[in-house]
């Protein structure tokens, strides 16, 4: 025990106490961190420049000009501050629901709110008459630093709809007889039933056109219902979308449905499991490797028995990946706190942790196993590569198959996988971390025994193949030959 | 003292179909120093590895300080493997420290011990220093610290001297024998054959996995004595005269002024080199020495050495590099 000890001490010093490990363990998720907050203020700040100013062209050509006097009101100053202050204000109040009032009252957030709601577009409209030439108009679109950002045609036939018996769609008609003029009554004219033209630049700012199109759109249709003699007011009332509320119900009782959880936390785990699991595992293939080439491997041996030295190791590599493991989910709640707010803390199913680790325990000493037989049957990094493969489609696996696994937790697909050594641990930790179908206990238990089985089935062949694999120099040997080593020794 | 260190009955170890080592039998006896030889490939690597328990012989029994295996008297057997390395990034210190600890050695005694020999050794300055950055005579001292960083009774030592330079073989030659002295039982294998004659008190040579030579270096030297008497004529006498002496087989002349007398099994030497005084006038009339390189040669036929046994391997295909490992 005391060499174990030892060499799981080793092991893990030589791992975890490098610059390396420490750069990349730590240091690098925080350099990602800290690029995509610089990426996404840079976002904040690169929309807020773009708010939206320039002249809309408009020709109306409907009966009492129903979508330029529709546009004028929603472009009207008044209206886009009102606008962007109801906007803020829901947002805020979205905000503070989620990360509590006492955190918004932060000037910093405060900020961060009034970035990304305060934008208001400045549009000043023009009026273009039916004798109006188009083919002017749009040739100041493309030109750069020109004051005019779009161009709409509608009108009478965008108000009626084909008949809904006719086939086909409708088709636009030809186009005007002089191709240098564009006479804007001719293009109303070739407009096809309910539909109107947009022309815009290039690079125009996609929230102000979805403000375009909705407000022209809204504007036909209330012209489309005043016209059949319909009360717009109530005819949107009546089309008001009930409201869902979803409820598990489980044997515990009944909970409102996490929702907004619902795909991240299985994710987060399964990623969480499936990291810890591979750091620990290739640093322990490429230390057996080292100690392989370095040819440290046979003094090592005159110390301890093989079995001793491996499991030292993989004891140790175990601790390296826990520690990932534990850094993590550290750096993660933090995260979460810092962000997220007590909202959301609450929903994060701490009752699930301890399972956490058991399937990190399963994954890890099933591909430690594996690592360990592999770096010992070869010589260099190099060689390792073929041996890897299949470990590593093994591996790769849950990661293909989460979304089908988490969209039916308890699908005969997802109960199948479940009884699979090698996938075991990852689909697990998806099933029993989701809330919205909690597994079977019975299930959850009996495939954590196969799991384990499977665990003690793989040891006992990689001490063989290390066993034989330890000493033995010169060419790599296939998937053939281990399985070879592990029926001879 | 009586029980032998190391008993080797009977065992036979195959790699594949290649028989290793062969029906061997050994007893190291307790206190002795013993060389261990025999052509490359013959097995040498391989029946240290059984002694250490680190590969299982197929047959036959091994039994290591009064133990069944080594693995139970381990933290009392020095090895040094042939194929030895150190992990290049640790520091020498620390490599040493844990070596100890594997052995278990405490850790207060261990670092004392550390001191005091990497000064004996001749490199006081490196502990701070990575492994890699040693040479590699320098690293072989080193490992050869970590062989006896427990103090053990058994020291075995696989080509100990090979890639010294010859101040440091004659310091590695030094601290054997002071282990010796100290009542350690040492084996080590060789190929330098000079070294082992000068240091052991016991050879054992194998050849094809079998053994083919056991004893003190007394008995072998009686046992293959070459039966020849040198002389050196006095002033360019002639030595013809010899071939006609009774129980002389020839005469060969194998330098200007030297003449060798080969005798026949049942001749007496010491009547035959009387009667040779007695003809001509010599410098210098004495029996030649059986070294062990002339018993080595006469033991081993040259098809036995590794770079045949290769040759007929691969032409084979046959998993060569396991083969000649072994």
């Amino acid at each position: 025990m005391r060499k174990v000890l030892a060499t799981a001490a080793r092991e893990f010093k030589s791992t975890a106490l490098t610059k390396a490990f420490i750069f990349g363990v730590i240091v690098f998720p925080l350099v990602i961190l800290g690029v995509i907050a610089v990426v996404s203020s840079l976002d904040l700040f690169a929309s807020d420049k773009s708010a939206i100013e320039g002249e809309l062209a408009v020709v109306d050509q409907t009966r009492g000009e129903v979508v330029y006097r529709a546009l004028e009101q929603q472009f009207n100053p008044a209206v886009q501050k009102q606008i962007a202050e109801e906007r803020a204000a829901a947002l805020r109040e979205q905000a503070e629901q989620l990360v509590g009032a006492e955190r918004m009252a932060n000037p910093m957030a405060q900020e961060m709110l009034a970035r990304i709601a305060g934008r208001e577009a400045r549009i000043e409209l023009k009026k273009l008459g039916p004798d109006a030439d188009l083919a002017e108009v749009k040739a100041r679109l493309p030109v750069r630093g020109s004051t005019l950002l779009g161009l709409i045609v509608v009108g009478e036939p965008t108000i009626e709809l084909p008949d809904p018996n006719a086939s086909g769609i409708a088709t636009e008609e030809a186009g005007s007889a002089d191709p240098a003029r564009e006479l804007a009554a001719d293009a109303v004219a070739a407009l096809p039933l309910n539909t109107y033209r947009f022309f815009h630049a290039a690079g125009f700012d996609a929230e102000s056109r979805s403000d375009i199109e909705r407000t022209v759109g809204r504007a036909i249709i209330r012209e489309r219902m005043d016209r059949a003699g319909l009360d717009a007011e109530q005819v949107d009332r009546l089309n008001m979308r009930p409201q869902t509320r979803l409820m598990t119900v489980t044997e515990q009782g009944e909970t409102e449905t996490a929702q907004a959880l619902q795909f991240i936390v299985p994710m987060a785990f399964m990623m969480l499991l499936w990291i810890s699991v591979m750091t620990g595992g290739q640093y322990l293939l490429m230390s057996t490797i080292e100690e392989k080439s370095s040819r440290v491997m046979e003094v090592l041996l005159s110390a301890t028995s093989p079995l001793q030295l491996l499991t030292g190791k993989i004891l140790g590599q175990g601790l390296v990946g826990l520690s990932v493991l534990v850094i993590y989910v550290t750096l993660g709640l933090a995260a979460t706190m810092q962000f997220g707010g007590s909202g959301i803390m609450q929903q994060l199913p701490f009752d699930q942790l301890p399972w956490l680790i058991t399937y990190f325990i399963m994954a890890y000493f099933l591909f430690a196993a594996l690592m360990a037989a592999v770096g010992s049957a070869v010589t260099e990094i190099r060689e390792a590569q073929s041996l890897m493969g299949p470990i590593m489609t093994l591996l790769m696996l849950p990661l293909f198959l989460w979304f089908l696994i988490i969209d039916n937790p308890n699908s005969t697909f997802s109960v199948v996988l479940s009884y699979i050594p090698f996938v075991t641990p990852f689909v697990m930790i998806l099933r029993v971390s989701q809330t919205t179908d909690p597994v079977p206990m019975w299930q959850v238990l009996s495939a954590t025994l196969v799991g384990f089985l499977g665990v003690l089935i793989v040891v006992w062949g990689a001490v063989k193949i290390f066993r034989v694999g330890v000493l033995m120099y010169g060419k790599p040997p296939t998937m053939l030959t281990l399985l070879k080593w592990i029926k001879e020794a | 003292m009586s029980d032998p260190a190391i008993l080797i009955e009977g065992v036979t170890k195959r790699f594949r179909d290649k028989v290793a080592v062969d029906r061997l039998d050994l007893a190291v006896p307790a206190g002795s120093l013993c060389g261990f030889l025999g052509p490359n490939g013959a097995g040498k690597t391989t029946t240290i590895r059984m002694v250490m328990s680190i590969f299982l012989p197929d047959e036959g029994r091994i039994s290591v300080l009064g133990r069944k295996s080594a693995i139970e008297s381990k933290d009392r057997i020095g090895y040094l493997p042939e194929e030895r390395g150190v992990y290049r990034k640790m520091r020498v210190g620390e490599f040493l420290t844990y070596i100890g600890t594997l052995k278990g050695v405490d850790r207060k005694p261990l670092n004392k011990w550390i001191d005091q020999w990497l000064e004996r050794v001749g490199l006081p300055e490196v502990r701070k220093k990575r492994c890699e950055e040693l040479s590699k005579g320098m690293q072989q001292k080193v490992q050869f610290l970590a062989t006896i960083i427990h103090d053990p009774d058994l020291i075995i030592l696989d080509e100990p001297f090979s890639g010294l330079d010859p101040v440091n073989a004659r310091l590695l030659n030094e601290l054997i024998r002071e282990l010796h002295d100290a009542g350690k039982t040492i084996i080590f294998s060789t190929h330098v054959l000079i070294q082992a004659e000068q240091m052991c008190d016991r050879i054992f040579m194998i050849n094809g996995g079998k053994k083919i030579l056991d004893g003190t270096m007394d008995e072998i030297r009686t046992a293959y004595s070459p039966r020849t008497v040198v002389v050196e004529p006095l002033n360019g006498a002639d030595p013809t005269s010899i071939e006609s002496i009774g129980g002389v087989r020839s005469v060969t002349h194998p330098d200007a002024r030297t003449f060798e007398a080969h005798l026949n099994d049942e001749a007496d030497p010491q009547r035959v080199m009387a009667e040779i005084l007695g003809r001509i006038p010599a410098r210098r009339v004495e029996m030649r020495r059986a070294t062990l390189e002339d018993v080595f040669v006469t033991v081993v036929s040259p098809g036995d050495s590794e770079d045949m046994l290769r040759a007929a391997l691969s032409a084979g295909g046959a998993n060569v590099e396991e083969a000649v490992d072994a």
